[in-house]
């Protein structure tokens, strides 16, 4: 298995002799899949003349998101026995595991929340935004004055907010040696690399 | 002489001359004998007493009123066949000292890895003075685990340990990963990663581990006495309510509680952070940060009625 590691969008893919490559690093889908495409192109200069990107598609998409406040895991995982697991010898968040859309989040007690999903991070966070306010923490005075010296001495101007930042992360592909002699439009791809 | 009477429930035999009569049964002469006249009307009643007789006699070892060993019958399945067992006396080897009869043939080869993972459960336990109780559960979920098959890649050791973790966490008295991991030779990771899978092959769940599960034998593994393991399971506990160490995993708090409440005692009861450390299997480090962030409400942390040897101010402040 080869590892290959891209500048342009910053990707890691794992290229293995069957064909099949594991792409993972970009930050938003269409990025992923010019990632994909510089693959191909760069394992087809090698003597692959007629490479074609096929079976490509999305598999995990990673994002963390930070809740404006703090969370209560310990009450929170007794509540969602069935779905969380809170092993806090083992790792300090919840994991928590929902059905439909398909994800896996994992929640820490400092309010951020990283998740792991096929397709729809959105929903996935609004669903469990709705679970972990009721288990909020209420922030006490002291703590407000305390984060309020600490921005300062950072020079932030907007409020303390919640702030939904988006890294996709993880997708797959499939590059298929084949001898057709139909090709997908490589040659227009930027190839810089 | 008997006669049969056939009336709904079936053949019962009664006496002639009093078929209404109850029939009083003597086991050892295998008769059963009418209760009105005394006509012997039953015969050939197997008896089912003992048969030998037997005195209490409490160096033997061996039970005389039973045949065989006690079977594991649950656990096992029925397993009948016969062993032979080392030869005794010298007729049992040949010339050169070698057992004549070499092979206990392997009876059970596919309950061999049960009993396997059985002996290396109870071997664990016996490391760290698990009572009987735990290790039977942990047999039996061990058991669980191998029908349903489902984890049937992993290593028998590793599932053996998580057994005896769940079981442990079942029971009401939790040892930490660490505590079994030093009595089995299988990592932290791998015990934890079964336990996630076990967990999920029975569809069980477990209780969260509190503060309070690992007072009493941390302190007493360090050898606190009562009143500092009182004030340190207090402050412990109110540390969780309050919130002040979110995060942080409970042994760590535990550990920091203790160090406080110790601290706090006369001078034999101190114990460095390191001490505490090495019975919590909690780097020093990490007693050092939760301490820092009890250390503030130090005062709401404390029982009212703890009599502070050294007072409050003059805790280390590390």
């Amino acid at each position: 298995m080869v590892t290959m590691r891209l500048r342009k969008p910053y990707t890691t893919a794992s290229i293995w002799s069957s064909g099949k490559v594991t792409c993972t690093g970009a930050t938003s889908e269409d990025e992923a899949k010019q990632a994909a495409r510089r693959i191909t192109r760069s394992v087809s200069k090698l003597g692959y003349p007629k490479l074609r990107l096929v079976n490509y598609r999305v598999v995990n998409v990673l994002g963390t998101c930070t809740m404006p406040f703090a969370i209560k895991i310990t009450p929170f995982s007794a509540k969602h026995r069935d779905i969380a697991s809170y092993e806090p010898e083992l790792h300090p968040g919840v994991t928590y595991r929902l059905k439909e859309p398909k994800a896996t989040l994992k929640i820490f007690s400092t309010g951020s929340i990283t998740h792991l999903c096929v397709g729809n991070v959105q929903s996935a966070i609004e669903h469990i935004y709705s679970l972990v306010f009721e288990f909020r923490k209420e922030r006490s005075p002291e703590d407000i004055r305390t984060m309020q010296a600490t921005k300062r001495s950072r020079g932030f101007k907007r409020k303390c907010s919640s702030d939904f930042g988006f890294e996709a992360d993880e997708e797959c592909i499939t590059i298929d040696d084949g001898e057709e002699e139909e090709a997908e439009d490589f040659d227009s791809d930027q190839s810089h690399d | 002489m008997a006669s049969n009477r056939g009336d709904g429930s079936g053949i019962r035999i009664c006496c002639s001359a009093h078929p209404d009569a109850a029939l009083i049964e003597d086991y050892r002469a295998g008769d059963q004998i009418c209760s009105e006249c005394g006509l012997v009307v039953g015969d050939r009643v197997i008896d089912v007493g003992s048969e030998w007789r037997t005195f209490s006699n409490e160096k033997a070892n061996a039970d005389p009123s039973r045949v065989g060993g006690s079977e594991n019958a649950l656990l096992n399945g029925t397993d009948l066949s016969t062993m032979i067992g080392p030869g005794t006396g010298s007729a049992s080897f040949d010339e050169h000292g070698v057992a004549k009869y070499q092979n206990r043939r392997t009876m059970s080869s596919s309950d061999r890895a049960l009993v396997n993972a059985f002996k290396e459960i109870s071997n664990m336990a016996d490391r760290i003075n698990l009572p009987r109780t735990i290790v039977d559960r942990a047999n039996n979920l061990f058991k669980q685990v191998h029908d349903g098959k489902n984890l049937k890649g992993r290593s028998n050791d590793a599932i053996a340990s998580a057994c005896l973790y769940i079981s442990c966490r079942q029971e009401g008295v939790p040892r930490t990963f660490k505590e079994i991991c030093a009595v089995s030779k299988i990592s932290k990771k791998e015990i934890g990663r079964c336990f996630k899978l076990i967990l999920k092959a029975l569809e069980t769940s477990v209780d969260i581990i509190t503060t309070a599960d690992f007072m009493s034998r941390f302190c007493s593994n360090l050898g606190l006495p009562t009143m500092v393991q009182r004030a340190a399971s207090h402050i412990a506990r109110k540390a969780v309510e309050l919130d002040i160490v979110p995060g942080r995993s409970p042994i760590s708090v535990a550990a920091a509680a203790i160090y406080m409440a110790s601290q706090a005692s006369d001078e034999k009861s101190k114990k460095t952070q390191k001490e505490i450390g090495d019975i919590a299997g909690v780097a020093d480090v990490t007693i050092r940060q939760s301490y820092k962030l009890m250390y503030p409400r130090a005062a709401e942390l404390f029982p009212e009625d703890f009599r502070f040897t050294t007072p409050i101010e003059q805790l280390p402040q590390l």
